[in-house]
């Protein structure tokens, strides 16, 4: 009963009444599988708008500003992400996943670009800060709900590779060149950062051999980037199409190369002049030229360039690569002349003399920056010597790194470690991490070179080092 | 016995034991029949949460209820097939007895599953290149003049040549001439496995399974644009996805602000009053009372005292089992909901309210000049201003 | 209540609909409305851009979800744009498009969005429905939207078994229909030869009203995209033509059918039809229109209400029942789609007979399209206690 009535309304009282509904919810596919990756895999999965190049999470059907379609173009985010808001829940309320106070914040987890509403715990409520790291703790007993990740937790901050690497004295060249003397001494400058590259795609890997190879502008951005994270300092690009054909149409290839430096604008992004089979001499060089890249590859040797069984020796894919003498003269000027420093790619000791014969034109700029490649069907395979015989017969001041087909990687690599060379890794030479599984991006590889490189003690060279090591000219 | 997707109606009966679900079944002894037309009748016996017998009779007795369908029918809904409430409601299913006792076996069974039948390397093999011309899309082949060589080896191998040409399709199953892609494969299943998705081609090149010659680019890139994709017929290896339903009881505690004129009829109840208004223009009766006529738009303050006697001018025997709006529980069925013309009221000014349920059946209903059955309210003990002051209405004798 | 003239005229420029099901665990709410806003959208051959404003609807209650419309614009497209959500029981859909109707010819926007969905398998429907009445007292003892008072009424108007016999005949032609419509949920097969077989054996809900005679309970969504005359003129060949809409809402009361013949309590739906007509100078309905999509809950209603609507005499209205006038090819088909026995998820209901009526003038209905020109169209809506919207279309501006 109301205490003062208002005259006429004496009648007027308070009803106590409840309202109980049983209901149901129907998550949908999308819904569904969000919550059951999450439960059965322990991973959180957004989707990506291959238009806008949004990653929502949590996924949706659509995207919400022009309704294209996005339900398949599933991505893993990470588990991990930053505070982009919170609240600190003051009440008790039975429709709540905790008891008061509790911390509800908006999480932007890693490669997700919307964030997303959990608890925060494991951490005193006023240490909870926008933008401090946090990480996924999933739940043991689930309940096919957004609580089968339990909550999150401040997360061990870590410094990634570059960072760490621009907090040392960084790298400048010292008057005393690197010589042939030098190197026949066998005593390799360790202190020298070592150049990480990443050959994101090649042209003939696909997705159905790895996922993770690019085709789209996007999803080379993002490849890049993730890459660079994990410290390259170089990214090696054969544009695809859609359909993940190898292209040398020169817009798809700007609007690559535009996408990897618009999303890390450090990164030294390197184009292929082979592009794929069967492209002309033209179609392969007007790209270079177009563009203006900081680096392209530059091939020595006319050659065989096939697919072989390895056990058997059945061919099963026979092709002649074309780089004749005119070409590697014409498209080394082209690069020179427009500003973009060629990697000399040797498939054997031939090519390198065949660059040697060429170079007494004097067009080549110094340092001259080589790429010896081991295990192609049609080049040499590795081996430790061979690596010295060619590091020897390198040109005063030229720099060195090296890639190898398959298995060759790992150990191609390290050999160039040891000598005070480079390293570059990736799908397109290699798709399995050393313990044969598919490598979960050519970052993953990149961090085994990292862990290469510090086993040896050698510092990685951030971006802009490795553009004072190779002599390029900063865009 | 006629089968119906390869299964037969005493499938169903015979794999009723290993189908069983004590769980559903907790506490259930009864019989259910089923008259399955042209193929017989059985009765199916649950003592006491298991399953004592399933047997085949001559005539079915002694069931709580009994289902009736053709066999087709019957096996659909057992396996899936037929949407059992669609057959149900178009009468291609019927039950008599007791419904909803026939009910509670949905959950005693699990699910009669078929069991997968397999296609073989061979029928893969002849429906791959039996459908290529009809996967064929001329529109894409303009200007494709090529042939494409198969070669598969092993017991189910053999030879064919997909030739195109002036936007046609033609298939030989022999190779001949210098086609301009021939792909090997040593063993014909590996191609079943590398259509159907299941290996890709570079593994199979890298393990020396298979190989590919002549114009490569063709085959890779003008393929898959000018044939549409195989479609397994078995469904493809990919399982069907986990779709996840939310189950709650969504349940918030209210309170209404009587306001005076619906306060007053609800204290009246109290009192073992039951108050109407009377509109001052049209004259008619508001029951429960409101502040205004919505007909002529005016306030009503006169309040009259109907009632409490009336009576039935219709009533609604509700078969339906509804949730309870106070607690989400079902209530219980069958009641009679009644609209009572009150002593006081005229023409259609009713209120409804419930009869007391033993006598639903002796309810006649009002019409026109003809008069319904007499009732009283029942009222609480104690009163709380409530509509359940009022228990029930019976009948006034 | 005088009929104001529009600013300026309406079209109906595209239509899409989901098929209604009762299984759509593999989609959420806003996922299932993107599939008919985006079968709108390429029925008019537009995309979102072109869409100046969202009108969105249904009934929270029964997907017990607060406040869809705020998630759902991943469905409704309305990210950015003025949106508005409408909710008035079973009539939502067809207020949806009175308030797409009026914001066009207001020459407030060109193009408008009308969307109508429910997922009726999420919530409880009959409890949703219970707790709408007053909570006070009515809450507390109706039973939803089931009551078997027209069955009581016709039959005792007309006989039992004559009265069982005409609403399994419009049931049957109902099914008959939405055997033809590829959305429809239900679609049985049944044939006339399974009348007195049904009348034994489907079970009672309420009365005499039987499980056969109720509507379904569906998933689906409905989008109807509106246009000036101008932007219509421009972008369809076809464009129908919204003429006039009236909507009428009543007090909560639940004397709606009436006991006492001496007594009539006023019916909205010939109060609405009545008042609509007269003002459009429609002197014989029955034979102006050409098709009838009627908002019909259950056979008994539709039955019943047959004669509201066309102000029938006598036994006219169940005369045009067991004649099957009202199948295809009839003097006057009601709901070529199958109507809301088929297919009802309600707060799309409503728009789908606007949307179904729309596509019979068009000449777009598919198999289930009337064989005869169709010139004029009326669709109904009904909800609340007895609230109804009247809806009529034209393929000719020539009133």
């Amino acid at each position: 009963m109301i205490d003062k009535q208002i005259k006429g309304y004496e009648d007027s009282y308070i009803i106590e009444g409840k309202m109980a509904l049983p209901y149901s919810y129907f998550a949908g596919r999308v819904g569904s599988k969000f919550i059951t990756t999450i439960r059965d895999k322990k991973k959180i999965m957004g989707v990506k708008c291959p238009a806008c190049g949004m990653v929502y999470l949590p996924p949706r059907q659509v995207c919400d500003k022009d309704l294209t379609d996005i339900r398949d173009n599933w991505v893993e985010v990470g588990s991990s992400g930053t505070v982009t808001n919170f609240t600190v829940v003051r009440y008790d309320d039975k429709h709540l996943p905790r008891k008061a106070p509790f911390v509800l914040a908006l999480i932007k987890l890693e490669g997700a670009d919307t964030p997303f509403l959990h608890i925060v715990e494991e951490c005193k409520i006023e240490d909870v800060k926008i933008g401090m790291k946090v990480e996924a703790v999933f739940a043991e007993k689930t309940t096919s709900t957004i609580l089968d990740i339990d909550h999150f937790r401040p997360a061990v901050e870590t410094l990634s590779v570059h960072e760490r690497s621009k907090l040392r004295k960084q790298w400048v060249p010292s008057d005393e060149p690197e010589t042939q003397e030098k190197r026949r001494g066998g005593k390799p400058d360790m202190s020298k950062p070592v150049i990480i590259t990443a050959a994101l795609t090649g042209a003939a890997t696909m997705k159905n051999q790895n996922p993770s190879v690019p085709y789209t502008p996007a999803e080379f951005a993002e490849e890049a980037h993730k890459c660079w994270k994990a410290g390259a300092a170089m990214v090696h690009v054969h544009a695809r199409m859609d359909n993940g054909f190898a292209t040398h149409e020169i817009d798809r290839i700007r609007a690559t190369h535009d996408a990897i430096k618009q999303k890390s604008p450090e990164l030294i992004v390197n184009l292929s002049s082979a592009v794929g089979m069967g492209k002309t001499a033209e179609q392969r060089i007007s790209q270079i030229v177009e563009i203006k890249p900081e680096m392209a590859s530059l091939n020595t040797n006319t050659m065989n360039f096939s697919i072989i069984d390895r056990k058997t020796g059945k061919i099963f894919i026979d092709y002649v690569f074309e780089n004749t003498f005119t070409m590697l003269q014409d498209f080394g000027k082209a690069m020179e002349e427009n500003g973009v420093k060629p990697e000399i790619e040797c498939y054997d000791m031939g090519g390198l003399d065949n660059t040697m014969l060429i170079s007494k034109q004097g067009f080549f700029t110094d340092p001259m920056n080589f790429n010896f490649v081991w295990g192609v069907a049609g080049g040499q395979a590795f081996r430790a010597e061979t690596f010295i015989a060619m590091m020897n017969a390198l040109p005063p001041k030229a720099n060195f790194t090296t890639c190898g087909v398959g298995t060759d990687e790992f150990p191609c690599i390290m050999q160039s470690c040891l000598l005070g060379g480079h390293m570059r890794v990736g799908l397109e030479d290699n798709i399995r991490m050393p313990n044969g599984e598919l490598a979960k991006g050519s970052y993953e590889l990149v961090e085994v070179a990292v862990g290469v490189a510090e086993c040896l003690g050698r510092p990685i060279a951030t971006c802009d080092e490795a553009r004072a090591i190779m002599g390029l000219r900063k865009k | 016995m006629a089968e119906y997707w390869g299964i037969k109606v005493e499938d169903i009966f015979n794999t009723m034991q290993e189908r069983f679900r004590p769980e559903g079944a907790q506490g259930v002894t009864a019989s259910y029949g089923y008259d399955i037309a042209g193929e017989g009748k059985w009765k199916v016996t649950v003592y006491n949460g298991t399953l004592a017998a399933v047997e085949r009779v001559d005539g079915i007795t002694g069931c709580v209820a009994t289902m009736s369908a053709d066999g087709e029918t019957f096996v659909g809904v057992n396996t899936g097939k037929v949407d059992a409430t669609n057959a149900f409601m178009g009468g291609k299913v019927k039950v008599e007895g007791d419904m909803g006792a026939f009910g509670k076996t949905g959950r005693m069974f699990r699910k009669f599953v078929i069991a997968k039948k397999e296609m073989s390397t061979r029928e893969y093999i002849e429906d791959m290149f039996g459908t290529i011309v009809s996967r064929f899309k001329p529109e894409e082949a303009e200007d494709v003049d090529a042939s494409f060589a198969y070669d598969l080896g092993g017991p189910d191998g053999g030879t064919w040549t997909v030739s195109v040409k002036d936007k046609k399709c033609t298939i030989a199953t022999t190779i001949e001439g210098n086609p301009t892609v021939t792909l090997e494969f040593n063993d014909a299943k590996d191609y079943v496995d590398f259509i159907l998705g299941k290996i890709d081609a570079q593994t199979l090149l890298a393990a020396g399974k298979g190989s590919a010659k002549g114009d490569i680019n063709l085959i890779q890139t003008k393929w898959p644009v000018m044939f549409e994709k195989y479609k397994d017929p078995m469904g493809g290896a990919v399982p069907e996805q986990e779709l996840l339903v939310l189950k709650k009881i969504i349940s918030v505690n209210q309170k209404y602000a009587t306001g005076p004129v619906m306060g007053r009829f609800l204290k009246g109840l109290k009192d073992k009053k039951i108050y109407g208004n009377r509109c001052p223009k049209c004259g008619r009766i508001q029951l429960p009372p409101r502040e205004m006529c919505a007909e002529c738009r005016v306030r009503v303050s006169e309040f009259v005292e109907v009632g409490p006697k009336g009576e039935v001018r219709y009533m609604d025997v509700v078969y339906y089992a509804l949730p309870d709006p106070l607690t989400g529980v079902a209530r219980e069925t069958p009641y009679g909901s009644i609209m009572i013309l009150l002593d006081g009221c005229k023409g259609n000014e009713t209120l409804p309210h419930f009869i007391r349920k033993d006598q639903i059946e002796k309810i006649e209903m009002g019409w026109n000049e003809k008069k319904g059955t007499r009732v009283r309210p029942v009222w609480e003990e104690k009163r709380a201003g409530d509509i359940w002051d009022i228990k029930y209405f019976e009948i006034d004798e | 209540m005088a009929h104001r003239k529009k600013n300026r005229n309406v079209g109906i420029i595209g239509v899409g609909q989901t098929k209604h099901s009762s299984h759509r665990e593999d989609v959420n709410q806003p996922e299932m409305i993107y599939e008919a806003v985006s079968l709108a959208l390429q029925d008019a051959n537009l995309t979102m851009n072109d869409v100046d404003c969202v009108v969105h609807g249904n009934m929270e209650l029964f997907e017990m979800i607060h406040q869809p419309d705020m998630w759902h614009m991943l469905g409704t497209g309305a990210y950015g744009k003025d949106s508005i959500r409408i909710t008035t029981g079973g009539t939502s859909g067809a207020t949806i498009s009175c308030a797409a109707d009026n914001l066009v010819a207001s020459g407030m926007y060109d193009i408008v969005m009308a969307i109508g969905f429910e997922k009726l398998q999420e919530g409880h429907t009959t409890a949703g429905i219970t707790n709408m009445a007053d909570p006070l007292w009515f809450r507390k003892i109706q039973a939803g939207a089931l009551t078997g008072s027209s069955a009581y009424d016709v039959s005792r108007e007309f006989g039992l078994e004559r009265a069982n016999r005409v609403s399994l005949t419009y049931r049957i032609i109902m099914d008959k229909h939405a055997c033809l419509n590829p959305n429809a949920h239900r679609a049985f097969g049944l044939d006339f030869s399974q009348i007195d077989d049904l009348i034994k054996s489907s079970p009672k809900l309420v009365g005499d009203l039987k499980l056969i005679e109720m509507c379904s309970q569906s998933d689906g969504a409905c989008a109807v995209i509106y246009a000036s005359e101008k932007k219509a003129k421009e972008l369809s060949r076809r464009p129908v033509w919204v003429r006039d809409h009236i909507a009428i809402h009543k007090e909560e009361i639940f004397t709606i059918f009436g006991y006492n013949r001496a007594f009539p309590v006023t019916k909205s739906h010939k109060f609405a039809a009545e008042q609509l007509f007269k003002r459009n100078d429609i002197k014989d309905p029955l034979n102006y229109f050409d098709v009838f999509e009627m908002y019909d809950p259950a056979s008994w209603w539709a039955i019943d209400w047959l004669r509201d609507f066309f102000d029938l005499k006598g036994d006219e209205h169940l005369r045009l029942i067991e004649d099957k006038e009202v199948m295809i090819g009839g003097k006057l088909p009601i709901n070529p789609s199958g109507g809301v026995i088929a297919s009802n998820p309600i707060g799309a209901t409503a728009l789908v007979r606007v949307a179904e009526a729309a596509l019979q003038v068009r000449g777009g209905a598919g198999d289930h399209q009337i064989p005869t020109p169709v010139n004029h169209a009326l669709a109904s809506g009904f909800g609340g206690t007895m609230w109804t919207v009247l809806t009529m279309l034209e393929k000719e501006l020539n009133w």
